[in-house]
């Protein structure tokens, strides 16, 4: 893989140009958007397992898949939407159901007022089933548009828009929201 | 519109969605409907949350996992793409017949599932017996019991099935009784309990004792592979499906490829995929101790309460026999900003036949550490005696951003019995912790106790009550009086609000030289090993390490600051392993020789001198000058009761640290002592100038305590008496000043005998002032 920096045409192509220049046969296209995405994804994953060994590995799924397929991406918006539905279909699809699972470690998790709060929001995107924490993944921390989050969980936009609507119910009814302390009393 | 419509496009507004014409009909309802007002401000502040939380980067060696993937993928060759299916499917879901026929056969499998549990039923007809107790828990602890989906807040007196599941969120502990078993996890770990003694370890770590007898064996199902233990503790934690179990005593197995492997008391394995990865070896402490999460020194670097409950006693530990009895027993502290004096009232009985010989000491290893104590001798109580006892000590509290944590730890007391246990501690309106009573856990009052790691319903002697508390005003000056015979005394301390900054990041190149060749005492070798072990277990991925060593001959890595990752700790921790024994001291050559080798690389870099408490006699070398990145040096001196003054004259300069570790600290908690000092940026030239009063001696915290910057003690002459002055220090270029006019109160804090002896052994403790000084 080329480790050289990349030129200034390369930081400013769009991530189409950078798909098909990688269809054509370069290589380090692919480089540049693996470090495009590469923290946004991941974020996106590991908030979608709540492992962080899972997140590195679907990351690595992700990444792999898409090299290996090395085509256009036919029925999606933007590369961008197509990344995320790549990484919402072959690795957290929303339409399956959730297997056991629990939020790992994460070794960067700042202590202090906002720890408990954090963790409780953690908590309670993890908690919610795939098919209702996907799509709101999607659109509020992925960026993508309504339409872009129903291609990517193979929803269709009506699904998709009850989803979210749930999900924000059941978060703003949350701990991390409502302010009550965990713990126990003395 | 209708309120239900309004959520909708409420929701669709917050995410850009929304046209003109609804936004238009939205604001219309929204000015008579306050419910859907509130609604948008909570699903508002649901979006903005979620947005707000910081991302986590990916772990640096992700890079590396994405790269070689990409280049097998690729090399894979395009008759291996060709055929494949696109990776993404644009395709909505799947069409109202499929979903009805699997529908049906959901149906269908549930009328079989619930007539088979009801067959079931009949046979047994009895319920199913909880499978233990959480008798312990702190903290974020969920619960998710068979046929629930959720998670929810672990309940007193929660019935635990077989299959039911537990896990802990950061920061917390759990502690489980079982039929023969009991087991303890810390924060982000995962329990699934199976059967009498047989559990599951889903995630994270945990500490089980196995009781024997009749219960039978203990069973541990992992991922990785299976642990059974007949009797005993060990420790087990599962990673990267790797699983890493340490025998504490008794024995335990584990079933791997070829049959049982035997793993006796003080040995460890590591198994992944039901193999094991290496032949089973002697444990080091690093193995077993896991019940401190090491944060890296890119947090704030200090241990929570809850954390810190998680200590176990050290092993050393004075533990009464049952022969003697705690009759009575009170802890009290008085506290002022970062300093306390803690007393201690026993009244022992011997029952036995023979004389105790032991020894109580104020705070022990554990939070906070005495670093002036009198009553320290031994306590010898003969057969049929009834001896009181009393003892004081001064103790510093751990700073945690603008909180201290005061430890006090009953389980130094006993093993099970702890007497009447008193706890009590108070500070007057100035001080941090206005009251906490513990008398049987009836009569408590918090005011500015921020946190605490007592739990009242299930007190347990062998762990210690940590609290946490506040203070109003950063950057202030404290002062604790003492009166006794000969006069007044003020114990001041300054906590200079001084910028952090993080030593230990990426990009930075941390050097490690150890000093094999030194005295470190006895049992301070090992110890050393374990410091470096925890150390390079808790530094982050993003720096770059590099090892040198010396042990007669010096011998470097071969792999210069390579980035740190766990197979660089393994083979690092292999070549100190490796060291011989018994080389010729040659300690200020060899710090020399480490002072240059870690000023040739570009950037800033961060030298650990680990030595023993030897070799500073003799003047040390500077630290070369460089235009192109700061070296910062740090000396552990294990076995040292204090880092020497050359050492301490070497870091400060340079805007390290200098400690001196003593084997009788766990191994985690003086690496986090050492990460925790790093971050306070050089206090360099800490001084005092006293306009009233004199200074008998100022101590610099970062050298000596755990995230204290300064503590000075100043004597005034007279009963009653005033001090007041300036402090000033220089931090990271930045000139500090405070100045302070403290006057004694009416009533001393601390008076009487106590009061002297507590003078006297602080005069000890300090080192001769300054010429400038007062």
């Amino acid at each position: 893989m080329d480790n050289t920096p990349f030129s200034e045409s390369r930081v400013e192509a769009s991530d189409e140009e950078l798909w098909t220049a990688f269809v054509q046969g370069d290589d380090s296209a692919l480089d540049a958007l693996v470090e495009r995405y590469g923290d946004d994804l991941y974020w996106y994953l590991l908030l979608s397992t709540g492992k962080q060994d899972s997140a590195v590995q679907h990351l690595r799924h992700v990444w792999a898949a898409l090299a290996a397929w090395r085509r256009p991406f036919e029925g999606f918006a933007s590369f961008r939407a197509w990344l995320y539905a790549v990484a919402t279909q072959t690795c957290v699809p929303a339409a399956h159901p959730e297997p056991f699972g629990l939020t790992d470690l994460i070794d960067d998790i700042k202590r202090g007022q906002q720890v408990s709060r954090r963790s409780k929001l953690f908590f309670a995107l993890k908690d919610m089933a795939r098919a209702v924490r996907q799509p709101f993944l999607l659109v509020v921390v992925a960026g993508l548009t309504l339409e872009e989050a129903a291609v990517a969980c193979n929803f269709t936009v009506g699904r998709t828009l009850s989803s979210l609507q749930k999900a924000f119910h059941r978060l703003a009814r949350t701990d991390a929201f409502s302010g009550a302390r965990s713990g126990h009393e003395m | 519109m209708r309120c239900r419509d309004a959520e909708r496009q409420i929701m669709l507004t917050l995410l850009g969605a929304a046209d003109a014409d609804a936004l238009a009909e939205l604001a219309q309802h929204l000015r008579g409907c306050a419910r859907c007002v509130r609604r948008a401000a909570a699903y508002a502040a649901v979006r903005d949350e979620v947005r707000r939380m910081e991302p986590v980067a990916p772990p640096e060696e992700a890079r590396d996992f994405v790269a070689r993937a990409i280049q097998e993928a690729l090399g894979a060759g395009p008759q291996a793409r060709d055929g494949g299916r696109p990776p993404a499917d644009p395709r909505p879901e799947r069409s109202f017949a499929f979903k009805a026929l699997v529908f049906l056969g959901a149906v269908a499998a549930l009328v079989a599932a619930v007539i088979g549990m009801l067959l079931a039923f009949e046979g047994k007809g009895e319920p199913q017996p909880s499978m233990g107790d959480a008798v312990f828990w702190t903290g974020e602890v969920q619960v998710s019991t068979p046929g629930a989906s959720m998670w929810r807040e672990l309940g007193r007196n929660e019935f635990l099935p077989p299959g039911a599941r537990m896990r802990t969120g950061p920061d917390s502990l759990l502690e489980l009784r079982c039929p023969g078993v009991s087991w303890r996890l810390p924060g982000m770990s995962g329990i699934a309990l199976e059967g009498p003694g047989e559990a599951e370890l889903l995630l994270g770590r945990l500490h089980a004792r196995a009781e024997g007898g009749a219960g039978g064996d203990v069973r541990l199902a992992t991922s990785a592979g299976l642990v059974i233990c007949p009797e005993g503790e060990f420790v087990a934690a599962l990673s990267m499906k790797r699983l890493h179990v340490g025998c504490l005593s008794g024995r335990l197995s584990v079933e791997a490829e070829g049959g049982p492997v035997q793993v006796p008391a003080g040995h460890a394995a590591m198994l992944a995929e039901g193999k094991l990865v290496e032949p089973v070896r002697r444990a080091r402490r690093g193995d077993v101790a896991h019940w401190l999460k090491m944060f890296d020194a890119g947090g704030d670097g200090g241990l929570s309460v809850r954390q810190l409950a998680c200590v176990r006693v050290p092993a050393e530990a004075p533990i009464l026999p049952p022969e003697v009895l705690i009759e009575d027993l009170a802890v009290s502290v008085r506290a002022r900003g970062p300093i306390a004096v803690v007393s201690v009232r026993a009244r022992l009985a011997n029952t036995g036949a023979e004389e105790w010989r032991g020894s109580f000491c104020v705070g022990h290893a554990l939070l906070p550490q005495a670093t002036a104590q009198t009553g320290d001798g031994p306590i010898v109580v003969a057969p049929g005696e009834v001896l009181s006892h009393e003892s004081v000590g001064v103790c510093l509290m751990r700073s945690r951003g603008g909180f201290f944590g005061l430890g006090l730890n009953p389980a130094v007391w006993s093993s099970e019995s702890i007497g009447r246990l008193q706890l009590s501690v108070r500070a007057s309106a100035d001080g941090g912790i206005d009251e906490f009573i513990c008398a049987g856990a009836h009569r408590t009052r918090r005011q500015r106790v921020v946190d605490w790691s007592w739990d009242a319903r299930s007190f347990d002697p062998r762990q210690p009550v940590v609290l946490e508390f506040a203070f109003d005003e950063p950057g202030g000056v404290d002062a604790l009086w003492l009166s006794g015979e000969r006069g007044a005394r003020a114990l001041v301390a300054w906590r200079p609000d001084a910028p952090d900054e993080e030593w230990i990041r990426k990009g930075r190149n941390v050097f490690l030289a150890f000093d094999a060749a030194a005295d470190f005492g006895p049992g301070g070798r090992a110890y050393a090993h374990e410091v470096l072990e925890v150390l390079l277990r808790a530094l982050p991925p993003g720096c770059a390490t590099a090892l040198l060593a010396y042990d007669g001959r010096v011998k470097s890595d071969p792999d210069p600051l390579a980035r740190h990752m766990p197979a660089r700790v393994e083979a690092m921790l292999s070549a100190l392993w490796s060291l011989q024994e018994g080389g010729e001291r040659n300690a200020r050559d060899f710090l020399a020789l480490a002072l240059e080798w870690a000023s040739v690389p570009e950037g800033d870099g961060l030298l650990v001198f680990v030595t023993g408490r030897d070799g500073a006699d003799e003047p040390v070398p500077a630290v070369p000058a460089r235009t192109d990145g700061e070296l910062r040096v740090a000396t552990l001196q294990v076995g040292a009761t204090e880092p020497a003054a050359a050492y301490r004259s070497l870091c400060s300069g340079s805007g390290g640290v200098a400690l001196a570790l003593s084997p009788a600290v766990a191994p985690e908690l003086a690496t986090l002592d050492f990460l925790g000092n790093l971050q306070w940026p050089a206090l360099r030239e800490v001084g005092v100038e006293l306009t009233r009063g004199r200074c008998e001696g100022l101590v610099t915290g970062a050298a000596r305590f755990a995230n204290q910057p300064v503590l000075a003690l100043m004597a005034l002459e007279g009963r009653r008496g005033r001090v007041s002055g300036r402090w000033r220090a220089e931090a990271g270029g930045e000139r500090l000043t405070r100045d302070f006019d403290l006057q004694m109160p009416a009533d001393a804090e601390v008076a009487g005998p106590a009061a002297d002896a507590l003078i006297e052994a602080l005069r000890r403790l300090c080192r001769p002032p300054d010429p400038g000084e007062g």
